[in-house]
């Protein structure tokens, strides 16, 4: 089918249907894929054990003399963890059930390293022991993908993220007030984009081409359907993570087909300047997160089927360094949330701070345990679980999707 | 309109490299001294006159004041802005092109964060470290990356020491051997990071005059006493500057840090495709080893490679180079009458664009590779830059479209008229076509009332260009 043709049906096809009165049309009609995954990458390495408070264990507190974060600044959550006060937002959501914790969780032994850089490629490609040009997500929408997609089906937030590598037509958004063409005053948008398809129809560098055919493919889809904001700005706040898990979140409630988003949060290498539980570095980073999770978790129409995991490269190390903050260390957490997430409960298995690895909590989960069962019971099946994360064969899930 | 002169596509293919975009000066003076000269005098930068561009960054007054005071200002969000914009106007403006270009280079190597707390104030006089020694020795470089304010602050050394009972911070340490110089985390280990990050406990900041300070009394050897450390051990005992001084200078000699960073400035100035392995890229770290990490010479050696030589417009303008490249193409004047509303006008571009300067999301700095670059929504964001630029929507920038093609009677004119001064030359036939096709006319039709209306389309598509968009 040629290029220009193939958009117009995408774009009649994603054209409103309230008119007729028919209905939603059905996007994405793979299996279970109605479902969408938003994954929020922690860049530089939570500290575990600051987020999710060990909360009855002296050796927490004799570790970090400077930095513990004291019991006036925990919330009690089931009498052995506690989460830091920044976290409070995301106590009711643990109430309601729709969130869980996953703790010691990490890379497996063979691709364990203390390089930012390599634990999140190794993470990404969801590989024992490598990195590869391929991500776990990027492998699971390429396996579902029917050839003509839609346009909005995996997209990366800010960059395409490495876990979405592999799926060719993974895309990324700034913003999406952005995804217009704003041409000068003596032309129309519909002439310049006649005009960009036949000047790069013969682009020489090939990255240039195939990009622009998708470029232009999603200003139609994304003017047709008057692209926009529907939910609250003031609930997603100012900062940079809040505003873009509202693009997420306007996505999925206009049902364009999306099915995996990633997210990225930088800013959690605290070497320095931890701060303590009510001011600094650590409390604003996880203020923003619990405020940016609660705002998408609320303003998301059909919450049942949506699932937010939370992941991190690796821990940091359990004692404090000499500039009031942590080193690179090994057992992290994960966090789950969603409608029909089986929430309210911190699982994995925690050995406790008395049984450290070379100064580190250790890896007792391996994160592909959690997005596993994800795929299997979420977005796909058991037969796809093998082409998602070949090699990785542990199937006893921790039960986060009944 | 000047008549351009035509130059070899060999020597449009060098200024792309080593400019941040052709203008009609650099047109004139490769066609006077050739495109061999013209690299050769550009990396002596100082024997080129830069008076005009100096005069334009006197408006940053605010970036000229003393560390101290800046801090003491605790303005960090305009300092960053103005960082910004200062660093756009020497982009645009400085006639030499290779050095700021290498700047660009270097900052992203030894990549800060100028939005960490304080790190802004410090970056005004870091970033000049950077343009002394931008052609120097790599080994000068890293020390005085090691000891500028803004990475101690930016990797936490300055607060790293030996004498608490606490273990020193490993952050710079680890990038220092991973990003800076060794490459690959494979090639040390996790003891090698133990014992670097005590070598250089004690390297701090002094807060009263805000310059770098070592404190002696910080400093403690502990597991790097005596320890081989990659080829290379302390000689010097507890207290000593020197360890960490040597050790700086043993990193950069090292094979690994030369194929590091000889195949990273082959990745951008020739391919990003291009293999560790290739014969050009050993040609190069041969002269880096030679020249005892010589940057002028390395680079020298780079652009007489055949491999250089062979691969015009095969990368993609990274997001900045285009909208530098765009500015100068256009000979856009900028309004500092105001140079914070200048700058943040102008810092909206980048982060519409995504790549904020000295705002590199980590340590590693913003990426090498086009593929990084390249997606829908990019080009989308792209393209839009060229539409802002030709509509005179860039905040306190001005372009004057009148001028740019002026003097054309037919349509075919118009086209290359625009293509020669925003190009150097006019567009390749089949997008010559293309646009003669969104004018609705052929090469010799006369311009009438109706074309001359769509000036501004026009040099918007050209900047759009899948032409334009590459270098």
């Amino acid at each position: 089918m040629d290029i220009t043709r193939r958009r117009l049906l995408k774009a009649i096809a994603a054209a409103p249907v309230a008119a007729s009165g028919a209905g939603q049309i059905a996007f994405a009609a793979d299996g279970n894929s109605s479902h969408t995954v938003v994954v929020v990458f922690l860049r530089g390495a939570l500290d575990s054990v600051g987020a999710l408070i060990p909360s009855n264990e002296s050796r927490y507190y004799d570790s970090r003399p400077g930095i513990a974060v004291r019991r006036e600044g925990q919330i009690n959550l089931d009498g052995q963890f506690a989460l830091h006060n920044a976290l409070r937002p995301l106590k009711d959501l643990y109430d309601q059930g729709d969130l869980a914790f996953v703790v010691g969780t990490g890379l497996d032994s063979a691709s364990a390293t203390r390089s930012h850089f390599d634990a999140q490629a190794r993470m990404e490609a969801g590989l024992s022991g490598r990195s590869s040009s391929e991500g776990w997500l990027g492998r699971h929408l390429a396996l579902r993908a029917n050839g003509d997609d839609d346009v909005f089906r995996g997209i990366g937030i800010g960059n395409v993220s490495d876990a979405l590598r592999g799926y060719r037509n993974a895309l990324n958004i700034n913003d999406l007030a952005n995804l217009r063409l704003r041409p000068p005053n003596d032309v129309t948008a519909g002439e310049l984009d006649r005009t960009l398809t036949s000047l790069y129809a013969e682009a020489r560098i090939p990255e240039l081409r195939n990009q622009s055919d998708r470029a232009l493919e999603t200003l139609y889809v994304s003017t047709v359907r008057n692209l926009g904001y529907g939910t609250s700005a003031s609930a997603f706040g100012t900062r940079r993570f809040g505003r873009e898990l509202r693009q997420v979140a306007e996505l999925i409630n206009a049902d364009l087909g999306l099915c995996a988003a990633t997210v990225d949060f930088g800013g959690w290498d605290l070497h320095d300047s931890y701060g303590s539980w009510r001011i600094g570095a650590m409390q604003d980073q996880l203020k923003q997160l619990a405020l940016g999770l609660r705002a998408f978790h609320e303003n998301i129409r059909d919450r049942r089927k949506v699932t937010v995991v939370v992941m991190s490269e690796f821990g940091r190390r359990l004692e404090e360094n000499s500039s009031y903050g942590t080193d690179h260390g090994k057992g992290g957490l994960m966090m789950v949330l969603g409608g029909s997430v089986n929430g309210g409960r911190v699982t994995g298995r925690w050995p406790g701070l008395d049984n450290l690895n070379d100064g580190d909590l250790p890896v007792t989960t391996d994160y592909r345990l959690v997005l596993g069962e994800l795929i299997s019971r979420r977005l796909g099946s058991d037969g796809d679980l093998a082409r998602v994360f070949p090699g990785f064969n542990e199937r006893n899930w921790l039960n986060l999707f009944g | 309109m000047s008549s351009s002169p035509r130059l070899s596509s060999y020597a449009h293919h060098v200024i792309s490299r080593v400019t941040f975009g052709q203008t009609p000066e650099i047109l004139r003076e490769v066609s006077l001294v050739g495109s061999g000269s013209y690299v050769q005098r550009q990396l002596l930068p100082n024997s080129i006159d830069d008076s005009a561009c100096n005069n334009l960054l006197g408006a940053f007054r605010r970036l000229y004041r003393p560390t101290p005071e800046l801090v003491a200002s605790n303005q960090q969000w305009e300092v960053q802005n103005e960082l910004v914009g200062m660093s756009v106007i020497r982009a645009v403006h400085s006639r030499r092109q290779l050095q700021e270009v290498m700047v660009d280079f270097w900052s992203n190597h030894l990549s800060v964060n100028a939005s960490k707390r304080r790190v802004a104030f410090m970056l005004p006089r870091d970033n000049a470290l950077f343009r002394q020694r931008a052609f120097g020795r790599f080994e000068d470089l890293l020390i005085a990356s090691a000891k500028s304010l803004s990475m101690l602050t930016y990797l936490d050394n300055r607060s790293s020491r030996a004498d608490i009972d606490r273990p020193p911070n490993e952050n710079y340490a680890r990038e220092l051997l991973e990003i800076h110089t060794l490459g690959r985390p494979d090639a040390f280990t996790e003891a090698d990071v133990k014992a670097v990050a005590h070598i250089f406990t004690g390297w701090t900041i002094d807060t009263g005059s805000w310059s770098f300070q070592f404190r002696s009394n910080w400093n403690r050897l502990g597991p790097a006493q005596g320890r081989n450390i990659l080829g290379w051990t302390p000689r010097y005992p507890d207290g000593y500057i020197e360890n960490g001084e040597w050790i700086l200078r043993h990193l950069a000699r090292h094979p690994a840090t030369a194929r590091n960073i000889c195949h990273k400035l082959c990745r951008h100035f020739i391919d990003d495709a291009i293999s560790v392995d290739d014969p050009a890229v050993q040609q190069v770290v041969a002269r880096y080893n030679s020249s005892y990490t010589d940057i002028r010479a390395t680079l020298a050696t780079l652009f007489t490679t055949s491999a250089f030589r062979d691969s015009p417009a095969v990368r993609v303008k990274r997001p900045n180079e285009l909208l530098f490249a765009m500015l100068r193409a256009t000979n856009a004047e900028f309004n500092l009458g105001d140079v914070q509303r200048f700058s943040r006008g102008i810092k909206e571009e980048l982060v519409r664009l995504r790549q904020i300067t000295y705002e590199a999301p980590s340590p590693k700095g913003y990426p090498i590779d086009d593929a990084a670059w390249m997606d829908a929504s990019s080009l989308i964001n792209r393209w839009n830059l060229a539409f802002r630029v030709a509509a005179n929507r860039v905040e306190n920038t001005r372009i004057d479209t009148a001028s740019i093609g002026s003097g054309a009677r037919l349509a075919g004119e118009l086209v290359d008229r625009i293509g020669i001064q925003l190009l150097g030359r006019p567009l390749p036939e089949a997008e010559r076509r293309h646009l003669l096709t969104h004018l609705g006319a052929s090469s010799d039709t006369p311009l009438n009332a109706r074309m001359q209306r769509k000036r501004a389309a026009l040099i918007g598509l050209t900047l759009a260009s899948p032409t334009f968009q590459a270098r």
